[in-house]
């Protein structure tokens, strides 16, 4: 079975001054020019195969690096050290409606967020029905997005999300929005996505989720993989280790 | 198998961004894209009665030099200044999303550029009721100018926006430039008023060529200096891909920037 993401020794530092200074002032008035600079290692020799139609789970606490490796999976952040392949077309959903912008009509920004996620405006002309009805926002296309609640935002933004392109999919916490009834939604759309053999990789908190979608699963902490295997023995050893 | 990269539609991306940043420009305003047009022809009339009517000025076209002066130096800092801060402000994208930031550079440079090309239709109405000796033939020339400043602003615009990613007083430095630049080019005054001995040195500076050439051609009908065209070219030329070498090297890097 062929691979879809290869990602052999991925080494990630970040080298972040001990304190922020953006601007002369805050230079000159602190006497140095060059602030004093800690490196931070964020990714340590992280080695991960995800075959085509094959879904990861990222599970470890905040600030252990599973959104570094998102991004640098995604060409976001360029890693120090190793090699990343994809394997098709890959589209990231580190967060749900990037770009929207709140002056815009709902029918502008599903045409922006679309094709900042890769589709062509061709393709979103195709879909745009389909979008509209599935964020039940059809009476409300033509009003600014700034008029929109928070929920039917997001709504919009999973339904544009929805019709992308993709087969393989980077999914960061996306489903910790939403009420009840969205997150059933998202369990609808999970499943079609499985059946249709998108390759997913996803980070969530929330480990029924990990378990009852994922295939293998790695625990990642200070940028390290802590364990690798099937979703059940990794949130195990994970929930035996968190619980004291 | 391959590196990440961005597999969507590159061209579509542009020309959202571009639509973006021209509806949030006239949004919630009466006349709309009205004002495109309308903005320089109300300029260009205010001016136009106060050097013509009121200091009746002995050169009767000095309210055209005026005019096509103000319109390239418009150009050159309105997309200058959208050029320092456009990586900035796409950088909710920059981090979500692997695109080429090529195009948020472009996209700074579009808009201004339409707002060039509705000023210059409106300097074209003051144009033909002065009737100076320049003529329309000259447009090939002019079009080469108008490269030239098109080339400096982007390459200026590939050095500036990424150093005002880590540094964000540029912003104010570079209003206080683009001021010493409009004074420093033949814009309220004529060429001819500089005298000789610095008239070299003050035409090292491309922005005095470009300007002082499209009045040749449009207004005047002087004989072309393609000595200093040429010289302006170059530069431009130079400072184009060096910027462009600049902003490869360094965008690897700009998502930790912000």
């Amino acid at each position: 079975m062929s691979l879809a993401i290869n990602s052999t020794n991925i080494t990630k530092t970040f080298n972040i001054p001990k304190e922020k200074l953006d601007s002369l002032q805050e230079r000159l008035l602190s006497f140095k020019l060059r602030s004093d600079i800690r490196s931070f290692k964020a990714l340590n020799n992280i080695n991960l195969q995800v075959k085509r139609g094959e879904w990861l789970g990222l599970i470890g606490p905040n600030g252990s690096g599973k959104s570094t490796l998102l991004k640098v999976i995604a060409g976001i952040y360029k890693q120090d050290k190793g090699d990343i392949e994809v394997n098709g077309h890959l589209v990231p959903f580190l967060e749900l409606g990037v770009g929207f912008n709140l002056e815009l009509s709902a029918k502008d920004n599903i045409f922006l967020n679309g094709v900042i996620l890769g589709m062509s405006r061709k393709k979103i002309q195709q879909k745009f029905n389909q979008i509209v009805n599935f964020a039940n926002i059809k009476p409300f296309i033509n009003q600014k997005l700034k008029n929109f609640s928070s929920g039917m935002q997001v709504r919009l933004a999973f339904s544009i999300a929805m019709q992308s392109a993709g087969d393989i999919f980077l999914l960061d916490e996306v489903l910790a929005v939403g009420d009840y009834q969205f997150q059933k939604k998202c369990d609808k759309v999970f499943k079609t996505m499985k059946q249709q053999g998108k390759t997913v990789i996803l980070v969530s908190h929330n480990l029924n989720s990990i378990t009852k979608y994922c295939d293998q699963t790695i625990w990642l902490d200070h940028g390290r993989i802590i364990s690798h295997g099937t979703p059940k023995s990794v949130v195990n050893q994970y929930t035996r280790f968190i619980t004291p | 198998m391959s590196k990440p990269k961005f597999k969507g539609n590159t061209w579509d991306l542009f020309y959202e961004l571009v639509r973006t940043d021209f509806i949030m420009r006239y949004h919630n305003s009466v006349l709309g894209f009205i004002w495109v047009l309308l903005k320089p022809f109300l300029i260009f009339l205010i001016l136009v009665i106060v050097f013509s009517w009121f200091f009746k000025n002995q050169d009767q076209f000095y309210h055209l030099n005026l005019l096509l002066g103000l319109l390239l130096y418009s150009y050159f800092a309105e997309a200058t200044l959208r050029g320092v801060t456009c990586l900035y402000e796409k950088s909710n994208i920059i981090l979500k999303v692997n695109f080429p930031k090529v195009i948020a550079i472009l996209t700074s440079v579009v808009n201004s550029f339409i707002s060039f090309i509705a000023g210059f239709l409106v300097f074209l109405i003051f144009w033909f009721l002065s009737k100076p000796a320049g003529s329309l033939l000259n447009l090939p020339y002019f079009l080469l100018l108008i490269i030239i400043l098109t080339n400096l602003i982007l390459g200026l615009n590939f050095f500036i926006s990424i150093i005002y990613t880590k540094l964000r007083d540029l912003l104010s430095i570079w209003e206080v430039l683009l001021q010493l630049i409009f004074y420093a080019s033949p814009i309220i005054y004529p060429l001819s008023l500089v005298p000789n001995r610095f008239k070299s040195l003050f035409l090292l500076n491309p922005l005095a060529i470009v300007i002082t050439e499209s009045q040749k051609a449009l207004i005047t009908n002087q004989s072309f200096s393609w000595f200093h065209t040429n010289y302006a070219l170059i530069i431009s030329i130079f400072l184009l891909i060096l910027g462009f070498l600049f902003f490869q090297k360094y965008i690897r890097k700009i998502a930790e920037n912000f």
